[in-house]
């Protein structure tokens, strides 16, 4: 009788005992929790405040980029410095501006905290939609939250490419697109949420490539489709005028060339691969001025392998090397910036399989209008082969964000019925 | 004055590429925000033979054409329930071989040579269309062409269309080959599973054969005589109902291959001699009777395309049986023919992979190579005896087997292009086509390239031009 009344007794106190711990743990959670995180607030705001008074407007070139040089990442403080080399460039200094996320992924992403994880083969399990790592502490975690995020859901943009020789000083328009990308999963912003109610195929991801410029492009329509399953190859298929006839292509060497330019397809937003490809490392956090808010036209001069006219402002960024787990791979790595607050990547160096750098890749974002609230779309991006010194900058122009695109554009039958 | 014409319409590309280079934007390619948007090229092209064919007595050009095309696009109405719009393209050439090659102009027979100098009549409008589309509907109307396969260089499943092998017989690509013809096509997306959808084709009465040139031009071919050639023309049918033509396709995905099945009733666009003897004698020694004809058949065939994540290609095959075509017979190798039905069966496998080649493709900036394959096998099932085969085929054989193989990568970020495409069949004839394209500014292409032919007969397969080898230049100002 005794033990009995002993036992209960230690039952209730640890089943007490564990509420307590279990009430402590999440008011602690719910009290330090706290997203989304500006990159400066309060009194580090106020220091941002105090150095943007002695640099905001200005414009930084070789002669001043010393004073910034702690505040740039090593390989674009390189090109200022020596214009000799690279060309004359330099950018504006504007103010930091918070960028705050939509409602529907504050609401994803507070709905769905603590739930995922990665395993040690860089697969995400536990999640839906939002951010999947609020507070991230490891590379792999940073990388899946730069994966997840999906910038209103909806985007169709016109981007136009050139190819310019630094050495020679002479460049080669490279062509226009336009370009429809929608999230079938992982939605946040635009209904329905978080995913198509029949996406039985499990599709992530659609993307639809319509090339009009140059000539020997145009007509070509070209879709890729990612799926949510990430052993999963993306699915890509072409029409191609000449022939009048979808052509499935082969997305295997996703580290070739994109129609010639200096960019892979990987490269696209800084990474376009699953994530599980790469293994993570988080080297450090870095202050650092990226094109945040700019959406001015830039002033590119013929022949210079960069160009002038970026807006940039201080910003927390998180410094993560990807290392390819293919060796055969044509990166051994990539060193990447990745913006805290909007989950983009502004700038990278990619590595040659002997381990020298080889590229430097810049997107410069701005923050515009979409259905579910302020996102970021890219206004320019830049892939410099600094071994070659070569180029290829492209501007994009947005022209809807957030807005409904119709599923059966993402399908082979869209591509015969446009195709002409 | 003739002459002066000649060289006028001759220099009248090279003036207008001129006028473009002094205002290299002056091409807008949309007009009324993007409704209407135009495009097109101009080009000369030169094909040389370096060593005059001895059989034929034939010129060192082979072609010097100078071509205007222009492609339109325009959206008439966009509505959220149903979009129309209309598209065209125009072209028009100027062959002058005949006129910068003595050699060549005194061995066809004049008059042909104003056949092939132009495009003549409509066959300038190639294609013009209306496409209207609603929902899972879309129907478009005009002339057109219509693509159901998935070969390159040899079509099994592709024969709505037939082609244009006067000029440059199957060596250039399909698009300034093919011959557009007056047809409807219709297509419809269901929401069943395997995202399956069906498309038809109606032809009403537009018939066009495989165009060929008569023996004495550089493309033409030896069997078919200038007198046979003319009589081709003749026996070629008007347009009528009796043309028609109908096919009916289904698609779907299944486990990530995508499936065609289709079906196409046809006349054939290569003719037989008539089998009416009488007839025949006479059209032979008076002319006036039409000699040949176009028979009917059935097509029954499909296509399958998938990639494949071991051998990271993309793997396509096609086959095709038709049933009932139309074969000549004769046991003793001339007249009087006879007509016999035959079955055959064709399919193609190939693969398509872009490969990162060890050190090459490192030496290139990790530019990939296209490497694409394919098999080609065609059974002529149960030949009858004394089956006059076609072309590609040995004279005695029933099976015809091909390979082909296309290479292709980029230099210098693809503005230097190179690429290859050999075939070869099991009879013995085979042709090696390399090119190098030179991409200069956003305007204008250069391309160098070539073509070896050879055979072990003159009336098989590319044997027809085994002595026709020949170094081509493309010099086009695309806008």
């Amino acid at each position: 009788m005794k033990i009995r009344m002993k036992s209960k007794w230690i039952i209730g106190i640890t089943t007490t005992f564990s509420c307590l711990v279990y009430l402590m743990l999440t008011s602690v959670w719910s009290t330090e929790m706290k997203w989304p995180a500006p990159c400066y607030e309060g009194k580090t705001l106020d220091e941002v405040r105090a150095w943007e008074k002695q640099w905001v407007g200005k414009t930084v070139d070789a002669s001043n980029v010393d004073g910034v040089k702690d505040f740039l990442p090593e390989t674009y403080y390189d090109r200022i410095k020596h214009p000799e080399k690279w060309g004359a460039v330099s950018f504006v200094i504007i103010p930091y501006q918070y960028i705050k996320p939509t409602d529907g992924l504050i609401k994803a992403t507070n709905d769905a905290a603590g739930k995922a994880s990665v395993d040690n083969d860089e697969v995400l399990h536990g999640w839906v939609n939002g951010i999947p790592f609020p507070e991230p502490k490891t590379g792999a975690e940073i990388a899946w939250n730069f994966d997840a995020i999906t910038h209103g859901d909806t985007e169709l943009i016109t981007n136009r490419g050139w190819l310019v020789d630094g050495k020679r000083k002479s460049e080669r328009f490279l062509g226009r697109a336009k370009i429809w990308r929608m999230y079938f999963g992982g939605r946040t912003d635009v209904p329905p949420v978080p995913e198509f109610p029949d996406n039985t195929k499990g599709y992530r991801r659609g993307l639809l490539y319509f090339f009009i410029e140059p000539y020997d492009m145009r007509g070509i329509r070209n879709l890729s489709i990612r799926y949510k399953d990430t052993t999963k190859e993306d699915d890509s298929y072409a029409f191609v005028p000449a022939m009048r006839r979808v052509r499935r292509m082969s997305t295997a060497q996703r580290g070739d060339s994109v129609g010639g330019g200096d960019n892979t397809w990987d490269d696209a937003w800084g990474w376009d691969g699953h994530i599980r490809r790469n293994k993570y490392k988080l080297l450090k956090t870095q202050e650092v001025l990226m094109g945040r808010h700019s959406d001015k036209p830039l002033t590119p001069t013929k022949g210079n392998i960069d160009h002038s006219g970026t807006q940039r402002e201080r910003i927390n960024c998180y410094v993560v090397e990807f290392t390819s787990k293919d060796r055969d791979y044509v990166y051994s790595k990539r060193i990447c910036w990745i913006d805290s607050e909007t989950w983009r990547m502004p700038y990278e160096d990619q590595f040659d399989q002997q381990g020298r750098l080889w590229k430097t890749t810049e997107y410069a974002v701005a923050p515009v209008n979409s259905r579910g609230g302020m996102v970021t779309t890219v206004f320019s991006a830049n892939t410099i082969d600094v071994q070659r010194i070569h180029s290829t900058p492209s501007i994009g122009y947005p022209q809807s964000i957030g807005e409904e695109i119709p599923q059966e554009n993402f399908t082979t039958d869209y591509l015969i019925k446009v195709g002409h | 004055m003739k002459t002066v014409i000649k060289q006028s319409l001759l220099l009248l590309p090279i003036l207008i590429a001129v006028v473009f280079v002094a205002a290299p934007e002056g091409f807008a390619t949309e007009y009324l925000n993007g409704k209407l948007d135009v495009v097109g090229y101009l080009e000369d092209f030169t094909a040389w033979r370096p060593q005059k064919s001895k059989q034929e007595d034939k010129g060192y050009f082979s072609n010097s054409r100078s071509t205007f095309y222009l492609k339109w696009s325009s959206k008439i109405i966009e509505c959220p329930n149903y979009q129309v719009s209309f598209h065209g393209i125009l072209r028009d050439f100027y062959e002058s071989a005949f006129d910068i090659d003595h050699d060549y102009s005194e061995a066809s027979n004049s008059n042909d040579h104003n056949r092939f100098r132009t495009e003549k009549g409509n066959n300038r409008l190639r294609e013009i269309y209306t496409d209207i589309a609603s929902g899972p509907f879309q129907i478009r109307m005009g002339k057109q062409v219509a693509t159901w396969g998935e070969a390159d260089g040899f079509r099994l499943a592709d024969i709505i269309n037939p082609l244009d092998q006067s000029w440059h017989w199957t060596l250039e690509a399909w698009e300034d080959l093919v011959i557009p013809i007056n047809m409807i096509r219709a297509w419809y997306k269901t929401d069943l599973p395997g995202d399956i959808s069906f498309e038809t084709v109606f032809i009403p009465d537009h018939f066009a054969p495989t165009r060929l040139a008569p023996y004495g031009m550089n493309w033409g071919v030896p069997s078919i005589t200038r007198q046979f050639w003319l009589n081709l023309t003749q026996s070629t049918p008007h347009n009528s109902i009796s043309n028609y033509e109908l096919g009916f396709r289904i698609g779907a995905k299944i486990k990530g291959y995508d499936i065609y099945l289709q079906y196409f009733h046809t006349r054939n666009d290569d003719p037989i001699f008539t089998d009416n003897y009488p007839k025949l004698l006479k059209g032979v020694l008076f002319g006036g009777e039409k000699l040949f004809e176009f028979k009917r058949y059935n097509f029954l065939g499909g296509t399958i395309t998938g990639y494949n994540d071991w051998a990271k290609s993309v793997l396509r095959s096609e086959w095709g049986l038709n049933i009932g075509q139309k074969f000549n017979t004769t046991l003793t190798g001339a007249p009087p023919f006879g007509i016999r039905s035959q079955d055959t069966f064709s399919y193609m496998i190939g693969f398509d992979r872009p490969t990162m080649v060890p050190y090459l493709s490192a030496w290139n900036n990790y530019r990939s190579y296209f490497i694409s394959m394919q098999m080609f096998q065609t059974y002529i099932l149960h030949p009858a005896p004394g089956l006059v085969r076609p072309p590609n085929f040995g004279s005695k054989e029933s099976t015809f087997t091909a390979f082909t193989l296309i290479l292709e990568t980029g230099f210098r970020n693809d503005s230097i292009v190179p690429n290859m495409l050999v075939a070869y069949s099991t009879t013995g004839w085979g042709f090696f086509l390399p090119s190098v394209k030179y991409k200069i500014g956003s305007h204008w292409r250069f391309i160098l390239g070539g073509g070896v032919y050879w055979g072990h007969s003159k009336t098989e397969g590319m044997g027809i031009f085994r002595n026709n080898d020949e170094v081509t230049f493309k010099i086009r100002y695309e806008f």
